[in-house]
């Protein structure tokens, strides 16, 4: 046995996978061309898939590449025209892989060390390619292994590589850092990838998230569409850690779960600002929508809209023509806010609730927040209206914690993901740059405020902020300009866009960002009974770890959150 | 694959014409030459040939052969009745290099130089045969002359290595795949080739 300096036995068997091929060209940018077939095995093209992993040994560093593109190739183009004889077994065997050949593109993502087992080089972003005729292997599990990480409190294991055993973790730690995007077509998984992600930000305690759940489908049971049955909500899951909050109480006893707090807003809470963003789905003209800052001037941020919406008929024309608003415009406003706003049983001329403060305060105990939105979630107003208002607020409060801390009074705030269902409607071009999302998912980083984005259409997204988005999911798109908008901004982009229109539609997801060192198409977990039991352990563990305590403290501990 | 008969080593002829390429020989008897295709050792040490061309010709070029058989009944007839045909013709076959031995190793190239008139032309018994033909270089080397061996003598080679082999259809295949790289720009040659190859 020879061991070098680093105690690594240099002539390990390396696990010995069949050579594919042997490499014939091509470029780092554009991927190299593999030529299957050329050790003393005869591979056809029928036994490599795009998506899957192999390995390239170089003169002096292995390669973990990705294939990309399979196709027919052939020494002779006459080929085609005179294929006589290739009935014949014999022939036929002959000239396949010879004359007639399979070629793959692969794109070589990471460099990884020669030695397998050598924990003091670890696989680093590829700038050079292999040279030519060097033998290409299926990477073995051990390579994916090392790429993708083990599970432990910083990854999470979010599903497997496609036809592998072995698994992908996400890094989160960087995953929290910037934003996530979560995109997909309408039942391809989305809120399944969601709920795993936030199992996998909960359990490793990275961030607080706080989640806008329009149609209560993560903090309570939800259901299952296409097997018609109940998956446990996060509330579930992990009682002591996640706090729901509902718009809805008799939704939320209907459906058997417990909301920690009711959430009420006064109209002194509603700013200009908000109004604004519903511009669209109130249908008001851009006078009317400006109007309300006119209103606010007038009688003061706490008291504009109690006193607009007090008003009628002949003093609204009065109040109009006082602030120089276009009277038509001034009605409808009114009109818009006192029918659809009036009908929402949450808001309230006054409201000794600060719900902002109390999310906050559940926030910085370290609790992830649902807010559910019971019978208001089909209604994007509310939806739009509470989310940006709130979101607002919280933005405010930890800008204000954040820089007391850099000034060096208090902690920095905990980190927190703000998880926004059609995010489109915050964050299209039209509103994406002054809404609070588009500042969060811009600048927010510093404030330790990440969002989740999860969309249908990515496309309707601000490419200002698609652009901040640090770790993209997405799962199956077949929308061109969708396509486009995930892949923008992102090396190597044209051999992934094939990826993502094949991907399936049901549990399977391309991801690519921060959070993993290359883009990989992912067999996402399964969310089911099985899954809940890998958690049992995993999460009061995992949960001790990050906070250092003993069992016994565990218990405390629990026993004081529960009380 | 069963041989027909073992191949036994047999003085056949002498080499009469010689360059860098091909030697050309004149058997010591009327039509014993070795079959095309067959592995031929000239002189010692060996080079090694592939049989190309045969043919029985007049010794005499000036001597043209006239028909002599109208009124036989049988060809052997035609030989018992003019006794002295044999003495008037020759066997010639030409052999193409492919190799040399030396120094107990066999080379897959031409030899630095081509054998000398009169060196002795020996068959190859079935041992060197397999050893010879088992070599895909020796088949490399002589598809590299692609130009003057023609597809037939390419094919009896093959097929001649394949019946002294353990695995006749795994040789088939392997020499079929030296053969598809070789000729990877001609595939309308390498069928007709391959087509030949079968057994």
């Amino acid at each position: 046995m020879t061991l070098n300096s680093d105690g690594i036995d240099l002539h390990r068997e390396r696990p010995v996978n069949e050579v594919l091929g042997l490499v014939v060209g091509g470029s780092l940018g554009q991927g190299l061309e593999v030529k299957l077939g050329g050790g003393n095995t005869w591979t056809t093209v029928e036994d490599v898939k795009v998506g899957s992993f192999v390995t390239i040994r170089g003169k002096r560093s292995r390669f973990f590449c990705v294939v990309t593109d399979v196709s027919l190739g052939g020494s002779d183009p006459r080929l085609k025209h005179a294929p006589a004889g290739i009935q014949d077994p014999l022939i036929a065997d002959i000239v396949s892989g010879t004359i007639a050949y399979g070629t793959i593109s692969v794109l070589p993502t990471l460099t990884m060390p020669n030695i397998l087992g050598d924990q003091s080089q670890v696989p680093v972003t590829t700038k050079t390619i292999p040279s030519h005729f060097s033998s290409v292997y299926t990477a073995t599990e051990e390579d994916v292994a090392m790429v993708f990480g083990e599970e432990d409190n910083k990854h999470f294991w979010i599903g497997n590589p496609l036809d592998m055993d072995t698994k992908v973790c996400l890094n989160l730690d960087e995953l929290v850092k910037r934003s996530i995007g979560v995109f997909g077509r309408s039942g391809t998984g989305k809120t399944f990838l969601t709920r795993l992600l936030l199992v996998g930000i909960l359990q490793g305690g990275q961030a607080s998230s706080l989640i806008f759940d329009m149609h209560s489908e993560y903090g309570w049971s939800g259901r299952d569409a296409d097997t018609n049955t109940m998956v446990k909500g996060l509330k579930q899951l992990f009682p002591s850690q996640v706090s729901t909050f509902t718009l809805d109480e008799e939704h939320s006893r209907r459906r058997g779960s417990s909301a920690d707090e009711v959430v009420r807003i006064g109209y002194s809470d509603i700013e200009p600002e908000d109004i604004e963003l519903l511009r669209e789905t109130l249908d008001l003209s851009d006078v009317a929508a400006s109007a309300c800052y006119n209103l606010q001037r007038e009688f003061g941020q706490h008291n504009w809209m109690k006193e607009f919406l007090n008003r009628q008929g002949p003093d609204i024309i009065e109040l109009a023509s006082r602030l120089n608003v276009q009277p038509q415009a001034m009605a409808s406003l009114h009109n818009r806010l006192s029918t659809r706003l009036g009908r929402f049983d949450f808001l309230g001329e006054k409201s000794s609730f600060d719900a902002s403060a109390k999310i906050i305060e559940h926030l910085e105990r370290g609790k992830h927040v649902v807010l559910e939105f019971g019978k208001y979630g089909n209604n994007l107003t509310a939806y739009i209206l509470i989310s940006n208002l709130l979101t607002r607020r919280i933005h405010n409060r930890y800008i204000e914690i954040k820089d007391a801390a850099d000034g060096g009074q208090g902690r920095d705030p905990r980190p927190v993901v703000i998880v926004i269902e059609e995010a489109h409607k915050f964050l299209n071009p039209s509103v994406g740059s002054q809404t609070i999302f588009g500042i969060i998912a811009r600048e927010m980083r510093k404030y330790n405020v990440t969002l989740m984005v999860i969309d249908q259409r990515p496309s309707a997204i601000d490419s200002e902020v698609m652009s901040q988005i640090g770790t993209r999911l997405t799962c199956s798109l077949d929308n061109e300009r969708d396509i486009d908008a995930v892949l923008s901004g992102v090396s190597g982009s044209r051999h992934l866009r094939g990826v993502i229109s094949r991907l399936e539609a049901k549990q399977q997801s391309l991801i690519f960002g921060d959070a993993l060192p290359m883009p990989v198409v992912v067999h996402t977990r399964s969310y089911d009974e099985t899954f809940y039991s890998q958690l049992e352990y995993g999460s009061s563990h995992m949960q001790s770890t990050v906070l250092g305590e003993t069992s016994a403290e565990r218990l405390e501990r629990e026993i004081n959150e529960l009380f | 694959m069963a041989l027909d008969k073992p191949l036994e080593v047999r003085r056949v002829g002498e080499v009469i014409e010689s360059d860098t390429y091909s030697v050309m020989a004149q058997c010591y008897e009327l039509y014993m030459a070795p079959p095309i295709g067959s592995v031929i050792a000239i002189g010692t040490p060996p080079v090694y040939a592939i049989v190309n061309l045969i043919k029985t010709e007049p010794l005499d070029p000036s001597r043209p052969i006239l028909a002599r058989g109208k009124n036989s009944e049988s060809e052997s007839q035609v030989y018992a009745d003019n006794p002295q045909i044999p003495r008037l013709l020759a066997t010639r076959f030409e052999g193409f290099l492919i190799g040399y031995q030396e120094e107990e190793m066999d080379k897959a190239y031409l030899p630095p130089v081509p054998p000398i008139i009169h060196s002795f032309i020996y068959t190859c018994d079935s041992e060197s045969t397999k050893r010879l033909t088992s070599d895909l270089d020796f088949l490399r080397s002589m598809i590299s002359q692609a130009a003057v061996v023609s597809d037939e003598v390419i094919a009896a080679f093959v097929r001649n290595g394949a019946k002294y082999q353990e695995e006749s259809s795994d040789y088939l295949l392997a020499a079929g795949r030296v053969l598809a790289e070789e000729l990877a720009g001609d595939f309308p040659r390498l069928n007709s080739i391959l087509r030949r190859v079968r057994l």
